[in-house]
Parts: C-alpha cells; structure tokens; sequence
C-alpha cells in the first residue's frame, strides 16, 4: 500500500513542527491543562465539572464549550459520552420534558408533522453507524497567526456509535414537494437576545436524502447525554459537526438556498487561497471533512530514552470516506503505518508503527480512498476551520 | 437520565441490534457557574455590565492577543449579529482593557 520513499522535507516545515519540541512541560497547578496554542494564553481548567461529564477541558462554562482531554483518544476508537466534547453557541435548554417534546417537519412539503419522540423512532428503520463529530473550528487555537473564535486546542472531535431513523424517511413521511431543494435544522436552544439569529443549518436535499443521514436517539448505545442534544441529534456522517444540529425540534423543507446568518456569513470556506489580510475573496458553505491523523501516545515534547525503538500509535479519520493508508514523516523517510480494524468508514481508525529513531518532527499523514492525502502544512483560512494539515511533534532524547 | 439499554460491552459483543430504541425519560441538568471572572482592573466594570450576559468572561479572556481593531471588529460584531446592548459611554473603557488584555506576556 505506502512504500518507502524519501521527500525533501522544507525547512519551514521543520521549523513549523518543531518550534515548541525543545520546551519541557511547565509544571502546572493540579486539574489544569497546557494546550500549548502558540503564543498563548494556552492553560486550560479542568473545573467545574459538568453533570454527567468526566474530565474535560472547560473553554467556557456558559454557554459550554468543552474540549476533551487529548489522552482520551490514545484509550480506544470510540469516545465514550461522559468524554465526549460539548459546544453551545447559545445558552442551551437543561431541561426536557418527553410529553412535551415535538419534532417538526414542514415547509415545501405535503403533510407536515409534528412528532412526540416514540413516533420519531416508528419513522423508519432503525440504523447505527459509528461517526466521527469534529466542530469545525476543532484546533483553531493551534493556527498562526492565531484567530479569534473559539480557542479549541485538537480535542474538539469525538467518534460515537450513533443510532437513529433515516431522515429521509421523516421528509418522505410529509411527502416532499417537487420544488424541495434544501432542508433546514433547528434545535430548542435560543439566542440571549431574541432578535439575534436563531441557530439553524441546512443541506442540499441530496444529503439530506442519503441512506446513512439519521436523526439520532442513541450514542453509544445510551441517550444522548443533555449536553450532547439529548432527545435527537443530526447526524451527518463525513460532514463537520456544525451541521449536526443538537436538541433538533425543527426541520423545514426549503425551495431555495438557505439566506439565514449561520449559513450565508457564518461557517463559511473560501474557495481560493487566501492568507491573513485578504478581504473580499469568494466563500462556500463549510461541508465535508478532511482527512486527519495525530499522534495519541506522545505529545510534543516529551522524553524518550535515547538510542532506543520508539512504538507510536495514533488515530486517523478519513473525513468524508474511508482510510486508505496512514504513513509516518520522519526526517527525510516515510514509513508505512499499520492500521487497526475498520470499524466503519466515517469513524476513527487506529494506526501504530516502531521506530528505530525519533530525530526530527515526526508527523502521521492520512490519505483516504478518494486519494486525498494530507498537506504538510496547516491551510490557514480567516475562521480556523477545517484544520488538515500533517500534525508534527518532537520527541526530545534524554 | 434513565440508562435502559445494555451497557457498552454488551452492545460491542453483539454488534449492533437494528430495531432498539431508548427510552426516553424527562431529563434535566444543572450547569455549573463561572470560576473564571474578568481581572480585577481598569475598565473591569465595563467588562462585567457590557460583555458577561451572554458568555463567560473566558470567551474573552481565552483569545490570542488581538491587535485593536480587531477587538474593535469583534465588538462591533457582538452588537451587529448579536444584539449585545454595549453601552456607547463604556466603549472607551473596554477598548483600553481589550488592548491591555492583549499586551505581551511577562
Ligand atoms: C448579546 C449577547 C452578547 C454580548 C452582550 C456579548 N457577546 Fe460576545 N459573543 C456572543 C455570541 C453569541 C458569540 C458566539 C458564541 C459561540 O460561537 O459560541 C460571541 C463570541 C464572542 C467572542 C469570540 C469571537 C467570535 O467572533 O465568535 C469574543 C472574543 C466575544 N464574544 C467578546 C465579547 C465582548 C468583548 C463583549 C463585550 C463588549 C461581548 N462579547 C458581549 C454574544 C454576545
């Protein structure tokens, strides 16, 4: 599958990957954490605990915004829910009353729908795969030059076996008009101030139609936790997290692009390059994932025994499609990954390698079965979105 | 919340079991307040009245050092897109504490 090759790996790669490699962890107050964002401020509380919640890193209390702890993803492929990182634009409802509960499905259909929760589940079969959630802006605080938004060190991601009904079959259950061409999300939570837009997403019917596009009910085998948008989620495998509208109460058949602020000016991609200081470049709806790898058992900057076989292992995703292969950047080589079991092409995937040495940055490159490969270099863009690059640490001899 | 269906483990060894549903039971939380609160300085007062009603003090405190018109773009954006009732006569006062929250770490 990879073989060895070299490539001449530019200085300002290297320097790129190893500028932080020299420093030893600072040693920090208990239940705190260093995401080392570059030039700072990169020290994180662990406190408070949020109910139903193990350790995570708390970005903000309100409305929550909580980053899992890297070291989580190093135990397993699946990220269990008690670790499984939240994100809230606005202050989020805490409390559900089932009898009470309503989802909707309207606009450019025949019937529209109101749904109490067991007829949610009666829609349709029932289907479950495993998925990777990354937000958008997952890492966002590691780019330079730095970005305002959300300071995410990589933990804002999570990979879940989520099982729910087809939302084609709720739209086909209205009957969708001949016009459809969008569809439209929304969840219970509220802006703080009424006239401020409302949270809502949407797709082109053609996703929204796929076989694998669910309302979910479960994660992990359990309900989703209050935090994660206990009753349903959206879940739209392959697609960043944005669009997997939590708490969903609503879901509007639209004829048209979607104009609304979260859609037409937030969440947005440029579609040329750009660099920091442009203005006025063309943009696109943020949508499918790219493919990433990191490694799980080292961070950057850690000891190791000189002269001695290192074992990495590390997480890939394919972003919108499968793994085709991971390799490993060392130096001037690369070396060829071997990967875990395939437990579904949208979910995390173990990779692991030995070796001989750890000079130099060292970086897994994912390539997935469309044959996107990582870039060695980190695309800046203007939000932080969509971070792709190879992600390189050092590992100091001692 | 009500845990109905079998644990994790359980769900691995017998893969997956098309056709369960959950239980849906009332549910509800209480989230935790703020430990983190703006530092106690010029303009800190500005802070609390203009920019803690709709997120933790560590949306701000967690930026990157930002140059002036950048606060002063996300500022405008926080009244424009959100609606965030700022105080004309407290601008000065929280543009200088923006400004000296970004000032180089010593
Ligand atoms: C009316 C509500 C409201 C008020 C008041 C408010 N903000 Fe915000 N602010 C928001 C929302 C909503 C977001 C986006 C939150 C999210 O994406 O999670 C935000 C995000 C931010 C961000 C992150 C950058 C970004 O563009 O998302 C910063 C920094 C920020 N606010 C600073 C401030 C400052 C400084 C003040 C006081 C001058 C303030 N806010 C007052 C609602 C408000």
């Amino acid at each position: 599958m990879c073989e060895d090759k070299s490539v001449m790996m530019s200085r300002r790669t290297l320097l790129a990957g190893g500028a932080s490699a020299a420093l030893a962890l600072p040693v920090l107050a208990k239940d705190m954490v260093d995401l080392r964002l570059p030039g700072g401020p990169s020290l994180r509380s662990l406190d408070p605990a949020f109910p139903g919640k193990g350790k995570l890193i708390v970005q903000r209390v309100h409305p929550p915004l909580l980053e899992t702890p890297f070291s989580v993803f190093d135990q397993g492929v699946m990220t269990p829910n008690d670790q499984f990182y939240v994100r809230w634009h606005y202050p989020m409802p805490t409390e559900i009353k089932v009898t009470d509960f309503r989802l909707q499905v309207r606009g450019a259909v025949k019937a529209p729908l109101s749904l109490a929760l067991e007829e949610v589940v009666k829609s349709g079969e029932i289907i479950e795969l495993a998925a990777v959630n990354q937000c958008a802006g997952n890492g966002r605080g590691q780019f330079v030059p730095r970005i305002p938004g959300a300071q995410w060190g990589p933990g804002a991601m999570g990979n879940a076996e989520w099982r729910g009904v087809r939302l084609r079959d709720l739209l086909d259950k209205a009957g969708l008009n001949a016009d459809a061409k969008f569809v439209r999300f929304g969840g219970l939570d509220e802006p703080p101030v009424p006239d401020a837009p409302a949270y809502r997403k949407s797709v082109p019917i053609d996703i929204a139609r796929r076989d694998d596009v669910m309302v979910a009910f479960a994660m992990n085998g359990e309900a989703l936790p209050l935090l994660n948008g206990y009753p349903l989620r959206l879940v739209v495998p392959g697609w960043y997290a944005t669009y997997w509208v939590k708490m969903l109460s609503d879901i509007e058949v639209l004829t048209s692009e979607d104009d609304s602020f979260w859609m037409a000016k937030a969440y947005r991609m440029p579609t040329v390059p750009v660099k920091p200081g442009d203005k006025d470049f063309p943009t696109t709806p943020i949508g499918a994932m790219v493919p990433r790898a990191w490694i799980t058992n080292h961070a950057d900057g850690d000891r190791i025994a000189a002269g001695k076989p290192i074992e990495l292992r590390g997480i890939a995703m394919g972003g919108d499609c499968g793994i085709a292969k991971v390799d490993v950047l060392i130096g001037d080589k690369i070396l060829c990954a071997t990967l875990g079991p395939d437990e579904g092409q949208y979910g995390f995937r173990r990779w692991s390698l030995t070796l001989p040495d750890a000079v130099g940055p060292i970086g897994p490159r994912c390539t997935n079965v469309k044959s996107v490969s990582q870039p060695l270099e980190q695309d800046w863009n203007p939000n932080g979105y969509a971070r792709g690059g190879v992600e390189f640490i050092s590992l100091v001899q001692a | 919340m009500k845990r109905v269906l079998a644990s994790m483990l359980l769900l691995a060894l017998s893969a997956c079991q098309p056709g369960e549903t959950v239980e849906f039971a009332d549910a509800s939380i209480e989230l935790p307040e703020d430990v983190v609160a703006f530092p106690v300085r010029a303009g800190s007062d500005a802070m609390i009245r203009n920019c803690s009603a709709c997120h933790s003090p560590s949306m701000v405190l967690n930026q990157p050092k930002l140059k002036p018109d950048q606060w002063a773009g996300i500022i405008k954006k926080m009244k424009d897109v959100y609606k965030a009732p700022i105080n004309r006569a407290d601008e000065p006062a929280i543009q200088s504490y923006l400004k000296a929250t970004s000032a180089p770490l010593r």
